[in-house]
C-alpha cells in the first residue's frame, strides 16, 4: 500500500477517482436509457484512457478517432430531424 | 423612412463614438478586452437612451436622432474621433475568415428575411414593444400576457432597432449586437486561456454556430442575449478585470432575465482563484464606477418599477393569475430540480437527438456537433493538460450546476445555459490548434452546427419559406397563426393564455391593439375603444357566454378567430 502511495501522485488518484464515479453514473443511466453510445460514458472512457495512455503514442488517434465517432453519433441522431426542418424528408 | 434611417444612422454613429470615448476612459490594457468593453458600452448607451426617452416620453426617432446629433457634435468637438486608429489586420485563419463571412452573411440574411415568428416572441416579448413605439413613451399597457412585466432589457434594444423606421424589419439585429459581443467575449476567453489569436478568433467563430445561439440570435428571445452577457463576465472574470467592469454585463444582465444571474457565484469564484494574476484596472476607476452604475440602474429599473406598479419586485414570480395560474418559474433553489435537469440534460439533450432544433430548445440542447463531438473530447483533453483552462471549465460547470439548480424541469430549460458551450467551443479551438487530425473533426463539426442553425423549427419549413418570400413592408408571421386581421386601423384582443399577439400591429406597427380585460357584454362595447374588429382565442371561443354574444348579434362572426362587432 505504501508503495502504490509512492507510485500514483494524489492528483491522479483523485482523477481516477472522479473519472470512476462519473462512469458509474453513467453506467446507471444506460442502463436506463439502453444508449450505449452515451455522451457521458464515452468522454468517462476516454477521461481514463487519457489518464493511462498520458504522453504515449496512442493518446493522439484515439482522440482524434473518439472526437470523429461522436461527430458521427450527433448526426445519425439529429440529421433526419435537420433534414426535415429544411424541407428534405417525408 | 428615410428621415428615420437617417435619425437611425446619426444615432447609432454616436453610440459607436460614445462607446469609443468610454473605452478609452477605462480600457487601453488589452485590445481584445477593450473589444469586448466597446460592444458592452454601445449596448449599455442603447439601453440607458432608450430608458430615459421611454420614461420621458419622448421615445420618438427625431428626439433621439436629435439627441445622438447632439453627442456626436460634443465628442467630434473634444475630438474623439482623432483617437479612433484604425484597427489592426487581425490574426485569424482563413477558415476562420470564411467561417466569420458565412455566419454574418447568414445573420443579416435572417435580419432581412424573418419577421418575428416565435410564440413566446409574439406573446409576451414584443407586445410591449409594439405599445412603445407606437405612443413614444413607456406604457403600462403590455399585452395579457402573465409574463409581459418580467425585465425588458433586450426589448430595449429591440425597441431602438424599431423606433426609427417605425417598422420591424430590423428588429433581429437587437440579438445580432449580443451575438457580436459572445464571439468578443470568447474571444477573450480563449486569449486569456493562452490560446493564440487565431485560435481564440476561431474559437469565438465556432460558439457563434452554436445552433442554438444562431437561431437564438435573430428570435427576438432573450436567452442567447443572456448568454453573450453571462459569457461577457465570465471573460472578465478571467482576465481578472475590476469588479467596476465586471458590474457593468452583470448589471444589464439582471434586467434582461434572472436564469443569467444564477451563475454569477461561478464566476466570482473564477475570480478568486485567478488572484495570483493582478488585476486589470480600468484608467479611469471613477468612469468605470459610473458606467456600472449605469448598468445596474437599468437592470433595476424593472423591479423598481414592478415594486411600483404591483407592490412586488419580482412580480409575477410566485403570483397567483386568475387566468394563467403560476407563472411557470422556480423561486428559490431544489436538488430535485437539479437532479432531474441534469439527468435530461446528460442522457437525452445533450446528444440533439430527441427533435428537431428551434427556438426554445424543446427536449434538445441545441449545442450541435462540435460542441458534442469535438467539443466534448477537448473538454476532457484540455482539462487534464492545463490548470487554468481546469479551473474555468470547473467554473462553466458549476454555473451549469447553477441554473439547473435554480430552474424548474421541464422541457426547454436547456436554453438556460446556452453559455455553456462556449467553453466547449474554446476547448475544441484549442485541441485544434495542438492535434492535426482532431481540427479536420472540428471543421466538419463546425459545417454541421452551421447548417443546424440555417433554419429553426419553431414553423414547418412550407411556412418559414413563404414567410421570408413575402414582401418586407408587409412581412409578418400572422398567415401561420390566426391570420391576418380584417382591415381597419384597430383591433380589439381578447385571449386567456399565452397566445400570440404581436402580428395584430403590423409590421409597421400602425395597427392599434385594444386589450380588453372583461368579457360582459354589458361593458365590452366600452371595452373595445371603437375597435371594430375582435381577437378572440380558442379557448374563449368555446365559453359559453360567447356563444351568447354571437347569438345576440353583440359579435358576428368573420372567420378565424376574428369577429366584427356592429
Amino acid at each position: 500500500m505504501s508503495e502504490l502511495k509512492r507510485e500514483i501522485p494524489a492528483s491522479t488518484a483523485a482523477e481516477v477517482l472522479a473519472a470512476v464515479a462519473l462512469l458509474l453514473w453513467r453506467i446507471w443511466a444506460v442502463l436506463l436509457t439502453r444508449n450505449p453510445f452515451d455522451w457521458g460514458l464515452l468522454l468517462t472512457v476516454y477521461w481514463l484512457f487519457s489518464v493511462a495512455a498520458s504522453g504515449r503514442k496512442a493518446w493522439a488517434p484515439v482522440t482524434s478517432a473518439l472526437a470523429a465517432a461522436l461527430l458521427l453519433v450527433y448526426a445519425w441522431g439529429q440529421a433526419p430531424h435537420a433534414l426535415a426542418t429544411l424541407g428534405f424528408a417525408p | 423612412m428615410i428621415l428615420g434611417l437617417l435619425d437611425l444612422l446619426v444615432a447609432n454613429a454616436a453610440t459607436l463614438l460614445g462607446a469609443h470615448a468610454l473605452v478609452r476612459k477605462t480600457g487601453g490594457a488589452d485590445g481584445a478586452l477593450d473589444a469586448l468593453l466597446f460592444q458592452v458600452y454601445r449596448l449599455l448607451l442603447i439601453t440607458v437612451a432608450v430608458l430615459a426617452a421611454g420614461a420621458g416620453g419622448t421615445l420618438t426617432p427625431h428626439v433621439l436622432g436629435a439627441a445622438g446629433a447632439v453627442l456626436l457634435v460634443i465628442l467630434l468637438a473634444r475630438g474623439v474621433h482623432r483617437t479612433w486608429t484604425r484597427p489592426a489586420r487581425p490574426e485569424m485563419g482563413r477558415m476562420t475568415l470564411v467561417l466569420l463571412i458565412l455566419v454574418g452573411f447568414r445573420l443579416l440574411a435572417q435580419v432581412w428575411l424573418f419577421a418575428p415568428y416565435s410564440p413566446d416572441a409574439l406573446s409576451y416579448h414584443l407586445p410591449k414593444v409594439a405599445e412603445w413605439v407606437r405612443a413614444g413613451a413607456f406604457t403600462r399597457e403590455m399585452g395579457l400576457d402573465l409574463n409581459a412585466p418580467l425585465p425588458a432589457g433586450f426589448e430595449l434594444i429591440e425597441t431602438w432597432w424599431t423606433v426609427f423606421l417605425h417598422h420591424d424589419v430590423l428588429i433581429e439585429m437587437a440579438g445580432v449586437e449580443f451575438a457580436v459581443l459572445a464571439f468578443l467575449a470568447v474571444r477573450v476567453l480563449a486569449l486569456q486561456l493562452g490560446l493564440a489569436p487565431k485560435s481564440a478568433f476561431l474559437a469565438g467563430a465556432l460558439y457563434l454556430v452554436t445552433p442554438l445561439f444562431a437561431l437564438q440570435a435573430t428570435s427576438c428571445l432573450n436567452d442567447a442575449p443572456v448568454a453573450a452577457l453571462v459569457l461577457s463576465i465570465a471573460a472578465l472574470a478571467v482576465a481578472r478585470a475590476h469588479p467596476a467592469l465586471v458590474l457593468i454585463p452583470a448589471g444589464m444582465l439582471a434586467g434582461v432575465k434572472a436564469s443569467g444571474c444564477f451563475t454569477v457565484p461561478a464566476w466570482v469564484l473564477l475570480w478568486v482563484l485567478r488572484r495570483d494574476r493582478p488585476l486589470l484596472k480600468p484608467a479611469s476607476t471613477a468612469w468605470a464606477a459610473g458606467a456600472a452604475a449605469a448598468a445596474i440602474g437599468a437592470g433595476a429599473w424593472w423591479y423598481v418599477r414592478n415594486l411600483a406598479w404591483y407592490g412586488y419586485p419580482l412580480y409575477p414570480v410566485g403570483v397567483n393569475d386568475p387566468i394563467f395560474g403560476q407563472i411557470h418559474v422556480q423561486t428559490g433553489p431544489s436538488l430535485a430540480s437539479l437532479a432531474a435537469n441534469l439527468t435530461a440534460l446528460a442522457d437525452v439533450r445533450i446528444s440533439d437527438r430527441a427533435g428537431g432544433l428551434g427556438t426554445l430548445s424543446l427536449e434538445t440542447a441545441g449545442w450541435g456537433a462540435l460542441a458534442f463531438a469535438a467539443g466534448g473530447v477537448a473538454l476532457v483533453a484540455e482539462s487534464r493538460r492545463d490548470r487554468d483552462f481546469r479551473r474555468t471549465a470547473a467554473a462553466f460547470g458549476v454555473a451549469l450546476l447553477l441554473v439547473l439548480l435554480m430552474v424548474l424541469p421541464d422541457p426547454w430549460n436547456a436554453r438556460f445555459v446556452l453559455f455553456f458551450p462556449a467553453i466547449l467551443c474554446v476547448a475544441a479551438a484549442k485541441l485544434a490548434e495542438t492535434l492535426k487530425p482532431a481540427a479536420v473533426v472540428v471543421a466538419a463539426g463546425a459545417a454541421l452546427a452551421f447548417l443546424s442553425g440555417l433554419l429553426p423549427n419553431d414553423l414547418p419549413a412550407p411556412a418559414m419559406k413563404a414567410l421570408m418570400a413575402q414582401p418586407w413592408r408587409e412581412r409578418s408571421s400572422a398567415p401561420y397563426y390566426e391570420g391576418t386581421p380584417p382591415a381597419g386601423d384597430a383591433v380589439a384582443v381578447h385571449v386567456r393564455g399565452r397566445i400570440p399577439t404581436y402580428y395584430l400591429y403590423g409590421a409597421d406597427l400602425s395597427r392599434r391593439v385594444v386589450y380588453v380585460r372583461t368579457w360582459s357584454a354589458a361593458e365590452l362595447p366600452g371595452a373595445l375603444q371603437g375597435a371594430k374588429v375582435l381577437f378572440v382565442d380558442k379557448k374563449s371561443r368555446r365559453r359559453g357566454d360567447f356563444d351568447q354574444l354571437l347569438q345576440d348579434g353583440t359579435l358576428r362572426a368573420l372567420g378565424g378567430a376574428y369577429y366584427g362587432v356592429p
